[in-house]
């Protein structure tokens, strides 16, 4: 399954620039659609959408999202972290990096360090073997809500 | 997306030749009986040969390979990114097969397919791409001759994808060729070379279309909780986490299982040079896992020369190394980078070099080939994956290059399938599961070296129990690897419930040594078990898990003894039987034929080391 985009694209390519997987083709000002054998479903696409043209699976309205600055974005839990790197390893925009932890040691330490590169996929957090990362949207108070 | 129950139950049955593809699903008693993973491979591959099994040539049409997701892939149990590919092997004759990580299997899984069986040949070479909907045939073209690191990357370009790939090797028919799944490898008894004949140079599968949910989430989530913290605490991940495989190096030299020299000499000081220890602080290293993976056994690390490699595994390091009287870390790394790139068997190539050195010094077969001597290597690899020069020859495995040169008493192998890096004289429980594996020279059939020699439970030198042990650890394994899990969580499983952390040590030793029975009797293996009832739904108890591992065994064995497998074949190689004195101060040669015997009465096999009718029968294995 993937995202579509209905009649309302206006053909702005505004996803074209923000899907991580380059799924979506189109010409400026004609209707664009999405490879569905490619597609994530992140649902990038629908949050900078300004005609309000993306559905998603279900086909439900992905609303528009902006600035990216609010999107749901990976939070991590290092307590029973790991150091696996495996939630870097599958990151599609590589926008998760690894900071040694204890000098010497093995371990190196997830952190979000290119969030405006993060599209909120949940790759990491689907991929994470011990469960230490949540996808959560930012609120206005600096707290988020878990999506 | 959309949601599958605990296993979707479908399954793809692919003909290369004709271009076609069904769907079906396997009946639910096999399910029941089997689990998934390599116990329903073999009887998926067992109903559509069966008699017919002697006849068919690995390398051939009728063969199948059949790749199966198991059941814990995609539901984030512990160590779930692993399948298993089963088929017949062109390097042993015999049934073979292997557990993978890497991205295929949640890529194939996640497309909703629990497993694919690939038959037929395809006329040009072919790549196959299936997804959620079905099977699409593509022309391989340029791909067709390529590396598998670029041929891998030139069709893994999604997230969503994952593939298996073979590289020139198994093009060119090298039998101990393998299959590429990300970084990781379906390695044993040539697996890529069947993919290579059926003229299939990858298959990709375009997955993240469903999602798995197991048939009793609530449980599920209290069963995987505990089984991580099981696996997270125990001393022997703690150990793999650290150091890698490579940790067993430094036990191999002190022990006597390090093979040195051809597997001549059991132990030498230099090899130190190559242990986990000495690569943590040589190559600064950080994981390099499965994704997702609860012990991190895979390491990466900077070499020298500024590049970033993945480390070797003990294996490798054990074959290439001291094996070869090589001990300098940084040339293993570039032939084993070299290797996967060419998609060869690390360990049953690093055997045949090993051989090749001691026949030439032996004068049974010229060669440049020479023991410590290391520059003419790295062109041999080439060589011997494009079947030129000494290359020709080498493909071939020890067992077919002993039949011609002769020296068949110092060839690692047994039924054909070179011996991994240890030397069975150091436990003697590792020489019967040698000689007894189903696949052949196989370690990991029953793994007892890791009692006697690495973490001392039971005596090296000693027939005390190890029957008893290889017996029921291979069962554990064959059920592990049907639900295809990591064989390296047992360790996590079954010692870390209290009954065996809270015995004392020495305590265990006794039990373990003389009543091994008890000692089975008591432990626990609940937590894999449990996982599989949560998932499937499907309760099989601790000891009916334990039961569809014997049946898959028995059914190995089965249909191996249909391939023409006798107990003459169940033995090692003469130099392990013969040769007591080594470098090593134990003296200590098998003593098989006892051992073997006992094996069998243990096993409910006759004399000849063919399951008895009834055993069959009460497995469910024939009607």
């Amino acid at each position: 399954m993937s995202m579509t985009i209905s009649e309302a694209c206006t053909g702005c390519t505004a996803c074209v620039k923000v899907c991580p997987v380059n799924a979506i083709s189109g010409v400026r000002k004609g209707r664009h659609v999405i490879d569905a054998s490619r597609c994530i479903e992140c649902g990038a696409c629908g949050r900078v959408c300004p005609a309000n043209a993306v559905y998603d699976d279900k086909n439900k309205l992905v609303e528009r999202r902006m600035p990216r600055a609010t999107w749901a974005k990976p939070v991590f839990d290092l307590t029973h972290c790991i150091s696996c790197e495996a939630c870097g390893q599958k990151c599609p925009t590589q926008c998760i990096g690894f900071s040694k932890g204890d000098p010497g040691g093995l371990n190196v330490w997830p952190s979000l360090v290119e969030p405006a590169k993060c599209v909120s996929c949940g790759y990491c957090a689907f991929y994470c073997p011990m469960d230490c990362i949540t996808i959560v949207t930012p609120t206005a108070k600096g707290e988020g809500d878990t999506v | 997306m959309k949601t599958i129950i605990g296993e979707s139950k479908r399954y793809l049955e692919i003909d290369l030749t004709s271009k076609t593809w069904t769907e079906f699903s396997p009946p639910d008693e096999d399910l029941h009986d089997y689990i998934g993973g390599k116990g329903l491979g073999l009887k998926l591959i067992h109903d559509r040969l069966g008699a017919r099994l002697a006849e068919v040539d690995p390398l051939g049409p009728n063969n199948i390979l059949a790749f199966m997701m198991g059941v814990f892939i995609g539901t984030g149990a512990p160590c779930s990114a692993r399948f298993a590919g089963v088929t017949k092997s062109p390097l042993t004759g015999i049934m073979v097969s292997s557990s993978c990580g890497g991205s295929f299997g949640m890529a194939c899984k996640t497309a909703g397919w629990d497993g694919v069986l690939v038959k037929g040949k395809a006329a040009v070479p072919t790549v196959v791409k299936l997804d959620e909907f079905g099977v699409l045939f593509e022309d391989a073209g340029d791909l067709w001759g390529m590396e598998t690191g670029s041929a891998q990357a030139k069709l893994v370009d999604n997230p969503r994808k994952g593939a298996l790939v073979i590289g020139p090797a198994g093009e060119n028919g090298v039998l101990y060729s393998v299959i590429r799944s990300g970084g990781r490898y379906l390695g044993r008894g040539g697996m890529g070379t069947v993919m290579g004949a059926k003229n299939l140079k990858a298959i990709v599968a375009t997955g993240m279309s469903y999602t798995i949910v197991p048939a009793k989430p609530e449980k599920f989530k209290l069963v995987n909780a505990k089984a991580k913290k099981m696996i997270n605490r125990n001393e022997f991940v703690q150990a793999y986490r650290a150091y890698g495989t490579n940790f067993g190096v430094n036990s191999g030299v002190d022990t006597g299982y390090a093979p040195v020299r051809n597997f001549r000499d059991r132990t030498d000081e230099r090899c130190r040079n190559l242990s986990g220890e000495a690569m943590v602080e040589r190559y600064h290293t950080t994981h390099a896992s499965c994704a997702p993976c609860t012990v991190l056994c895979g390491h990466k690390g900077t070499y020298p020369d500024g590049i970033k490699r993945h480390i070797p595994e003990y294996e490798t390091i054990g074959l290439w190394g001291g094996n070869l009287m090589n001990f300098d870390p940084d040339i293993i790394g570039v032939w084993n980078d070299r290797l996967n790139e060419l998609g060869i068997d690390t360990i049953s190539c690093g055997a045949t070099v090993g051989w090749a050195m001691e026949a030439a010094e032996k004068g049974l077969r010229p060669s440049a080939l020479e023991f410590g001597k290391t520059e003419n290597i790295t062109a041999l690899l080439d060589d011997i994956a494009y079947r030129r020069g000494e290359g020709v020859d080498l493909a071939l495995g020890t067992k077919r290059l002993a039949q011609k040169y002769g020296g068949l008493d110092f060839a690692a192998q047994v039924k054909g399938l070179e011996m991994a890096a240890y030397d069975p004289r150091a436990g003697w429980g590792q020489g019967l599961n040698y000689a007894i594996a189903n696949r052949g020279g196989c370690h990991l059939n029953a793994y007892p070296i890791a009692m006697e020699a690495i973490f001392k439970f039971i005596p090296q030198y000693s027939k005390l129990s190890k029957v008893s042990w290889v017996a029921f650890m291979e069962d554990l394994f064959s059920a592990t690897n049907s639900t295809q899990t990591c064989q390296f969580t047992i360790f996590g499983y079954i010692l870390e419930p209290p009954v065996a952390k809270y015995t004392p040590k020495p305590l265990l030793k006794l039990a373990m040594t003389y009543l091994p029975d008890v000692a089975q009797l008591v432990l626990d293996w609940s937590a894999l078990s449990s996982l599989v009832a949560a998932i499937t739904g499907r309760n099989l108890g601790m000891r009916g898990f334990l039961k569809c591992g014997r049946r898959t065994h028995v059914l190995e064995r089965h249909m191996n003894v249909l391939c023409g497998v006798t107990s003459a074949d169940d033995t090692l190689p003469g130099r392990f039987l013969n040769e007591s004195q080594t470098k090593h101060k134990d003296l200590s040669v098998v003593p098989i034929g006892p051992m073997v015997q006992a094996y069998y009465r243990k096993k409910g096999y006759d004399e000849h080391g063919v399951p008895r009718p009834q055993l069959l029968r009460k497995l469910h294995i024939t009607p």
